[in-house]
């Protein structure tokens, strides 16, 4: 039995520490009073229907975390582009048509570096299943298709899928480069939009 | 993103500033097939002032290229710089599409 999920256990929510506090503190738990088991609920998770209008509310929270830990303007818009190019392809091709939903989940990984959960409730896919590679084919012979893996791929340090009680879910590790950042790189945050 | 258009004796020269994204790229698409729908077989796309492209943004550009290449005709690329440089550079269209550092080193290869 699942105790954590049992309806006699269910799990009460404490926020132990407001957000904006140094990287270590940044972490709700949920406790079980009874048994005395907690697990971190991530700092940030946003829940809209797969539409390509609520591209801008799932992806700026992440943003605004990424930028408070510190990332660079460039890492920053890199990391909008790689979740961009995962939540389309959910928008556009996971439900079928049909009604749906995107959450997006994200948490520190490491001193520098964060992960992005990526969930939906539609058809399996896994992206790491597709080996899109750079091309140089003429424009006429070139595919349409295929560039946003190829740029996710690129911008992440690191991917992980699972398909798990029928959700698709995805795990994007970025970290942020120290070095090499150029007064571009640097630049203020940025809205999305 | 912003689209502003001038017309050249050349070319149409399409200079686009901000960000092409999911949200926007249609428009970009129907913006372009508006331009490119009339006599002109050159498109110039300034992108000296855009600071993001995804690949529904590429998509435009493919598109509109291989409807262009069909009747001889063009499009090139202006002032890629930082992040849309990169991308143009990992997708590999860097080496497909002619690309400037200014309009009028463009406008004076058509």
């Amino acid at each position: 039995m699942d105790i954590g999920n049992s309806l006699f256990f269910q799990p009460v929510l404490i926020q132990i520490k407001p957000w904006r506090r140094s990287g270590k503190e940044r972490k709700n738990i949920k406790t079980n009073h009874f048994l005395g088991i907690y697990q971190e609920v991530l700092p940030v998770k946003v829940q809209k229907p797969a539409k390509i209008d609520n591209l801008a509310a799932l992806i700026e929270p992440v943003s605004a975390f990424a930028k408070e830990l510190g990332f660079s303007g460039k890492r920053i818009t890199q990391i909008e582009l790689i979740l961009e190019e995962a939540l389309v392809n959910i928008c556009e091709h996971a439900y079928e048509g049909k009604d749906g939903v995107a959450i997006v989940e994200v948490g520190e990984n490491s001193e520098n570096g964060l992960f992005i959960r990526v969930v939906d409730h539609g058809i399996p896919f896994n992206l790491l299943a597709f080996q899109e590679k750079k091309s140089t084919d003429p424009i006429a012979e070139r595919k349409i298709g295929g560039l946003g893996i190829l740029l996710l791929k690129h911008f992440t340090d690191n991917l992980h899928y699972i398909r798990e009680d029928n959700k698709n879910i995805l795990t994007l590790f970025v970290t942020s480069p120290k070095e090499g950042l150029s007064k571009e790189d640097n630049a203020p945050y940025r809205k999305f939009g | 993103m912003e689209i502003n258009v001038r017309h050249d004796k050349k070319a149409v020269v399409a200079s686009i500033t901000g960000k092409v994204d999911a949200t926007n790229a249609m428009e970009m698409e129907k913006r372009f097939e508006e331009l490119t729908n009339g006599q002109g077989n050159i498109l110039v796309v300034n992108m000296k002032d855009l600071h993001y492209i995804s690949s529904a943004g590429l998509r435009v550009i493919l598109i509109i290229s291989k409807k262009l290449k069909k009747r001889k005709g063009d499009i090139l690329l202006v002032g890629l710089r930082g992040s849309v440089k990169e991308v143009f550079e990992i997708s590999g269209f860097d080496s497909i599409y002619k690309i400037f550092d200014t309009e009028e080193a463009a406008l004076a290869h058509v």
